[in-house]
């Protein structure tokens, strides 16, 4: 049963339809230009959906630019692209005061916004900068505000932050701190393409340039949709669902795996619970459900806990991934929170 | 969950796999706890390998059977999973991503769901109406139906194979040593009572015989548990003692009644005692019957006028009559004493030899209770012991065999057996048990334990002094010593007597002690 079948006099009905059809129509877009990576674009359409940010991490040349200046051409935003660099300062993102003259030769001080001042961000190799430089982030993406000069200017909605970091080169690199990444709703890796991949995009980039992504959707509807997907509903057992799965990844509760009690230094932090439920939503709304089920929180789970969880020496020493802490801790949940029906 | 229309129709839907899931929990717990069941027996039974506990598996089994199954109809009438439990389950079995929970949640959490979560509630109800109950909730044996069954199996090899079975060096393994030994104590308890009864031709005596050898040989077989050797112990005890009443219901019958039994001044009124005498009594009538008879037939009456062997064979029928001797005997005893007032010794000695058949005859039966009583004895001890071993856990003291009875047998002291105490049960240890000092059995307490006949050897010469030469030194220090002042002579003859008298008597007499001490005295105050 999907929502298209509730009666169309429902105004929320029709909303939820025009989620799931804004959804798909933006994913769409997306694919119609990025050759396969399908999981990927449903991550990133489900963190735009959600208001978060995300960070892509991916050997150059997969495509991770084209993924995002795609997405802002389909969404109808601003778009800017920051290169981060070693060299690269916190004012050449954030903006500066610059001294001007006016047309009666009196000087002031102007602040000239920064790239960040966008509405969609692609902060390239965002571990190349030093962590002052990261930092001057932190703001822009949880308050989606930017202080300077003793001034707080706010960023104009919706706001997006899509960072890209290369896993392979680290010579030279500042790893981003656990405060930053934190602020990531998903933390997304590229893959390789396959073979038949490698040859679609081997035919679209080398032949004639073909029309780019249209615009789907503006800014404001795209806001409303956000504020939408927060009404969905929640069960109380699928936030103890969340809630479990989250402790889970901790080493210190009895509740805790095997796996985090050993190779866990620090486990998802409360902002990955937020990011479960949120991303939930968006995900249960664009597959036409109206409340989030546990299986969303399982499909979620690796994108929004890996980089919240923070490995102990042994855990790096044998090679330990995130990844493998999560599902044993999803495994555990599963275990705990199944119904059971004893007299 | 509020009372909306959508509520409403919720429960509605969701009622059939409540019950369903009521039913396969109430299974579940039929099946964990028939495990838990068979697991305490199991761990029960094993335990009775190393100590020896009763295990009565037959007698429980039915009372554990029932209790499953009151349980399980108990808990499938009254328990009722709450419906969020039954929406999730049907969540998952179904695929419907928390459809149900979720509105189940969501009616109990708002009164009015509006917007989107009202949504979600008709969206729920949409899949609910589609909902199988069939599919959702089946009704199947249990995922760890295999535990009990298991566990049940296991039992019943045990019980086949391993009941019984007892590790050695434990107390279950001294107790099933002690069963042994008193098996072949009753083995012997049996063969006794089978050669006594077939010496003594004692009809109750061999018709018991073989049951309790019987009962020796199952006790003597590998794996007898305790509570099975002490049933079988009991039964031959049961036997025993329903046989003893027999006879004795028969000796009741033949002895006069109303006198049989009757007890006498100074006379004891147990009834073992009251048997033993009148036993006694009934043999030296009997004695005094063969001596007459004996008499008659030789045809002269030995010498004996026919007054006398009138009077005496009056003597005997008053005795009989005062015994309580059967009235056949004393009706024989009457016409032998008319025949023989008459002259009619032939016809006197016909009439006394069928009366002494007769009170032969009574003899024989008491005879039969006797050995029966002993062999009842003797088997209650066997009973005693085990239980004992089972209490103590089977220590060397309760494994000592049964050996014969010691007291049954009438003593030949003067004390008889305390009167008024229960003639089932053995007497303490006392005088007539053995060397160790009364405690109750006897009616003279701290009287001399009574001797063996014999001849009493003098431990010490009277009258004469030490045979050989004597040395005598006396003891001035310690380690020193000095010739006697007076040395060692035999005494005048009437000291020699006197100290003769003296020690004869017991206690000694004041004066000799007296005599001695100054004796004594009168040698310390010497240099």
């Amino acid at each position: 049963m999907s929502l298209a079948d509730r009666p169309t006099s429902d105004l929320t009905a029709q909303t939820a339809d025009e989620f799931r059809r804004t959804f798909g129509l933006v994913r769409g877009e997306l694919s119609r230009v990025i050759v396969g990576h399908q999981e990927l674009l449903d991550l990133v359409v489900t963190a735009l959906f959600a208001g978060g940010h995300v960070l892509l991490e991916g050997v150059p040349g997969l495509g991770k630019t084209l993924l995002v200046r795609t997405l802002a051409q389909a969404l109808d935003l601003r778009f800017a692209r920051i290169q981060f660099t070693p060299d690269l300062m916190p004012a050449d993102i954030l903006g500066t005061n610059l001294v001007v003259q006016d047309d009666a030769g009196r000087r002031r001080f102007e602040f000239q916004p920064g790239p960040i001042f966008a509405q969609i961000v692609l902060a390239d190799e965002i571990n190349r900068a030093t962590p002052k430089t990261q930092s001057a982030l932190l703001e822009a993406m949880q308050e989606h505000s930017v202080s300077t000069a003793g001034e707080s200017r706010p960023l104009d909605e919706p706001f997006f932050v899509l960072a890209t970091q290369n896993p392979i080169e680290m010579e030279g690199t500042y790893p981003l701190p656990e405060a930053q990444l934190d602020r990531f709703l998903f933390k997304l890796r590229v893959a390789f393409p396959a073979l038949d991949e490698l040859r679609e995009i081997a035919v679209r980039t080398t032949g004639p340039e073909g029309p780019g992504a249209r615009r789907v959707v503006d800014g404001a509807a795209l806001r409303g949709l956000q504020a939408f997907a927060r009404e969905v509903p929640v069960a109380s057992h699928v936030l103890e669902y969340a809630a479990r799965l989250v402790l889970a990844t901790h080493p210190g509760p009895e509740s805790a795996t095997e796996t985090a009690r050993r190779f866990v230094r620090y486990g998802a932090s409360p902002r990955g619970l937020q990011a479960l439920i949120r991303a939930g939503k968006v995900r249960a709304l664009a597959q036409g459900r109206a409340h989030v089920a546990a299986e969303d929180l399982r499909a979620l789970a690796v994108p929004s806990l890996r980089h919240r969880i923070l490995l102990n020496f042994e855990g790096e020493a044998q090679g330990i991934d995130a990844e493998r802490v999560i599902e044993d801790a999803l495994r555990h949940t599963e275990a705990q929170t199944a119904p059971t029906v004893t007299a | 969950m509020n009372e909306s229309a959508e509520a409403r129709e919720l429960q509605r839907l969701l009622q059939p796999v409540v019950r369903r899931l009521a039913l396969a929990g109430a299974a579940r717990w039929l099946a964990r706890a028939a495990a838990a069941a068979a697991s305490g027996l199991l761990a029960w039974a094993l335990v009775t390998a190393v100590v020896p506990v009763p295990f009565p598996l037959t007698r429980m089994l039915p009372w554990v059977a029932a209790a499953l199954v009151a349980g399980s109809v108990a808990a499938a009438r009254w328990y009722r999973p709450p419906l969020l439990t039954a929406a999730r389950v049907a969540d998952r079995r179904a695929g419907l991503a928390d459809r149900l929970g979720t509105a189940v949640d969501l009616l109990a959490r708002t009164e009015r769901p509006a917007g989107l979560a009202r949504l979600q509630i008709h969206d729920a109800l949409s899949a609910a109406a589609g909902l199988e109950p069939r599919a959702v909730a089946p009704i199947r044996a249990p995922r760890d139906a295999w535990l009990p069954l298991a566990l049940c199996l296991a039992l019943c090899a045990w019980w086949w194979l391993g009941a019984g079975l007892a590790v050695p060096g434990t107390p279950a393994g001294r107790m099933a040593a002690t069963i042994h030994r008193e098996g072949r104590a009753l083995v012997d308890v049996g063969r006794r009572l089978d050669e006594t009864g077939r010496a003594e031709h004692l009809p109750e005596a061999l018709r018991t015989a073989p049951a309790v050898q019987d009962a020796g040989r199952r006790l003597e077989a590998p794996r007898v548990g305790w509570d099975d050797a002490m049933g079988q112990v009991r039964e031959v005890v049961r036997q025993l003692q329903a046989a003893q009443d027999n006879v004795r219901r028969q000796i009741d019958e033949a002895m006069a009644p109303g006198r049989a039994g009757r007890p006498g001044a100074g006379k004891p009124d147990s009834a073992a005692a009251r048997r033993a005498d009148q036993a006694q009594r009934l043999d030296a009538a009997r004695l005094a019957m063969e001596d007459l008879a004996g008499a008659l037939r030789q045809g002269t009456g030995g010498g004996m006028s026919a007054d006398e062997l009138a009077r005496r064979l009056r003597a005997l029928s008053e005795s009989l009559d005062q015994l309580g001797a059967p009235p056949g005997v004393r009706a024989g005893v009457d016409r032998a004493r008319r025949a023989a007032e008459g002259g009619q010794r032939g016809a006197s000695s016909a009439a006394l030899g069928e009366a002494l058949q007769d009170l032969q005859g009574l003899e024989r039966m008491l005879g039969d209770e006797q050995a029966l009583g002993d062999a009842r004895r003797q088997v209650q001890r066997s009973a005693d012991r085990i239980a004992h071993a089972a209490r103590g856990g089977g220590s060397a003291q309760s494994a000592q065999p049964a050996g014969p009875d010691t007291t049954s047998q009438a003593a030949s002291g003067s004390n008889p057996p305390t009167p008024g105490t229960d003639e089932t049960a053995p007497p303490p240890p006392g005088p007539n048990q053995g060397s160790l000092a009364g405690r109750g059995t006897g009616g003279n307490l701290g009287a001399p334990t009574p001797r063996l006949g014999g001849t009493r050897t003098q431990s010490r010469l009277q009258g004469l002094p030490g045979p050989g030469s004597t040395h005598v030194r006396e003891i001035v220090g310690p380690g020193r010593a000095a010739p006697a002042q007076h040395v060692a002579a035999p005494p005048p003859p009437d000291v020699a007597h006197e100290i003769d008298r003296a020690l004869s008597q017991d206690p000694l007499p004041p004066g000799y002690v007296t005599l001695v001490r100054r004796y004594f005295d009168s040698r310390g105050g010497a240099p």
